[in-house]
């Protein structure tokens, strides 16, 4: 006879059951079959599907389009993550009171982070059009500029070594999200102990003194965690490189997501794609890894 | 408190200098959105003005309803609406219960799942889309709704579990559960009549991911759903624009954006309140 013990405990593992079968049919795996497509070279304008072994993966390093295309996704994970975490500190601080007025001001800040995709990247690519951008219209009224400027497509412009399109590109990644952190910054602000702040000044600590000796430590185990965890996402972004430019011009702004995105569904390169995929991953894990590491040491 | 007189130069610089910089963010931040509001709401003529007037010369509200008997979108917002409740009821109802089988500190294999989970949690879901299609077209699920709303439910399933895991341990102690069964009442309803009213804002910040996932999903929508009528919004605003990046529709596609974000908005400002509770305890804690 089962002991009760045992039973408690089959009924737990049934309560996990349904979660872990989803995961690991909708997650797991897509990932193996991941992998093992990435072993064929397996073209659906084919009629065979041939063994290649790891030619895929040979092919994809060999190519320079594919290393411009991994240096790019490197370099605007890098940018795109500085940057917002600097602008969703910023904005943290500068929102860290309370009032009604704040609160609202708080709301709209979310909005980036709860807009589509699809909605926000229209809106930019129409401000960033050239003849009709309200950007151009005042750097003309202004006199800066005398015709319109091609946000998206002028690769000639080039400021501290990157071009034009590529810092459009950089402004929409932003935008897309500081709001996230900046909640993330908000919520870590809030757990400061207001009597931290207060002992700090009556021992006569200066507003910088305060923010790099009470404020800094106290948001920095969130802003690790959040500088790890968006270095993932940003490895692996793909709506706003996609729908902004797909990647154009000359594949200025395009990432590894894209590319693969193409290699399956514009040339039907299915195993080619999958080994981009695993490629990706393989990027992912690195800050995957400084992730796991630092909410481990956490908890302890 | 302050020992500074109030109106020294130095506290009036610094004060304006803040001013400032909230004012140059809520420029970047939110200009946008005004750009879609006067985009939406300009004459017919004046849309493709170039330079354009940043200030409309008249509103012309009905621009706002026209796109609605243009377009399909009522039918799209159906879609998403169908989608996104699926999405919530399954995370939530799975995570929950998930979570609750996860509590108790003699489960073996705990540290295992916990760690399963993680990896999932970080797994970007952009590098499977080959694989992941032909696993959808292998079982007929393209174009239906159920593989769609179970890959979302998937990736959200981790940050509910973690996070509710973390609700349930912290306001349910190991002693009140035994005490619970003790009392006679079983687990069910231990789980129904104790733990979920008590996690409440645990519950409401896993939805309110997976609301704002399943609203505002392109990429995996847009592979699986091609078929006019099935499409939800995300998919059926980009048929407006399509891949050339054409500006023809660019007035009723604001109009629809607006439609869009206002639900989404009211929605979060409402639950604001459990988000940043919701995102350190599931996100942060793991």
């Amino acid at each position: 006879m089962l002991k009760q013990r045992n039973i408690e405990l089959l009924k737990d593992y049934a309560l996990i059951a349904p979660a872990l079968l989803i995961l690991v049919a909708l997650v797991i795996y897509p990932i193996l079959s991941g992998i093992y497509l990435s072993f064929f070279d397996y073209n659906l304008l084919r009629e065979t599907q041939p063994y290649v072994g790891i030619d895929n993966y040979i092919v994809l390093l060999s190519d320079p389009r594919f290393l411009k295309i991994l240096w790019n996704t490197v370099l605007f994970a890098v940018l795109a993550n500085a940057f917002s975490t600097l602008l969703g500190l910023a904005s943290a601080l500068l929102l860290n009171s309370s009032g009604r007025f704040v609160g609202l001001l708080r709301a709209l800040g979310y909005l980036p982070w709860i807009t589509p995709a699809v909605v926000f990247v229209v809106i930019w690519s129409w401000m960033f059009s050239g003849s009709f951008s309200p950007i151009n219209a005042v750097l003309m009224q202004w006199g800066i500029i005398k015709s319109p400027i091609s946000f998206l497509g002028d690769e000639k412009m080039i400021f501290l070594g990157l071009s034009l399109p590529v810092w459009s590109m950089l402004v929409v990644r932003i935008w897309a999200s500081y709001a996230f952190k900046m909640t993330m910054f908000l919520a870590a602000l809030q757990n400061i102990p207001q009597d931290r702040i207060d002992a700090a000044r009556v021992d006569g600590a200066n507003s910088w003194h305060v923010f790099r000796y009470v404020t800094m430590p106290g948001i920095m185990p969130v802003l690790l965690v959040v500088v790890s965890l968006s270095m993932i996402w940003n490895l692996s972004h793909f709506e706003v490189n996609y729908l902004l430019t797909a990647g154009g011009p000359k594949d200025l702004t395009n990432v590894i997501t894209v590319y693969l995105y193409q290699l399956a569904f514009v040339q039907w390169k299915f195993g080619h794609a999958a080994a981009a995929g695993i490629y990706t991953l393989l990027l992912a894990s690195v800050a995957a890894i400084v992730y796991l590491r630092l909410t481990r040491s956490e908890e302890r | 408190m302050n020992k500074k007189p109030a109106f020294s130069v130095q506290t009036v610089t610094v004060k304006m200098l803040i001013w400032f910089a909230l004012l140059l963010f809520l420029i970047f931040a939110l200009f946008p959105y005004y750009w879609m509001f006067v985009t939406a709401l300009k004459p017919r003529g004046e849309i493709f003005q170039s330079p354009p007037t940043l200030f409309p010369s008249t509103f012309v509200w009905t621009n706002l309803t026209i796109p609605w008997r243009q377009f399909p979108v009522a039918q799209y917002f159906a879609n998403s609406l169908f989608i996104t409740a699926w999405t919530v009821v399954l995370d939530v109802l799975v995570g929950a219960l998930a979570a609750y089988g996860m509590i108790r500190r003699r489960l073996r294999g705990a540290k295992l799942i916990i760690f399963f989970l993680l990896f999932t949690q970080l797994l970007p879901g952009a590098v499977t889309i080959a694989p992941f299609y032909f696993w959808m077209k292998n079982l007929g699920m393209l174009n239906t709704y159920t593989g769609l709303i179970l890959s979302y439910v998937a990736w959200t399933l981790p940050f509910t579990i973690l996070l509710l895991r973390a609700y349930f341990l912290e306001a349910f102690p190991q002693e009140l559960e035994d005490a619970a069964r003790i009392d006679g009442s079983g687990r069910l309803r231990t789980f129904i009549s104790v733990l979920l009213p008590i996690s409440v804002p645990g519950l409401v910040a896993a939805a309110a991911f997976s609301f704002i996932l399943a609203w505002k999903e392109f990429l995996w929508a847009s592979i699986m759903i091609t078929t006019g009528a099935r499409k939800p919004i995300s998919v059926g605003l980009r048929d407006l624009i399509g891949e050339g990046g054409g500006v023809q529709y660019m007035s009723e596609f604001m109009a629809i954006a607006i439609a869009t974000t206002i639900p989404a908005f009211l929605f979060f400002f409402i639950v604001q309140r459990y988000i940043a509770s919701g995102l350190t305890a599931g996100a942060v804690k793991g």
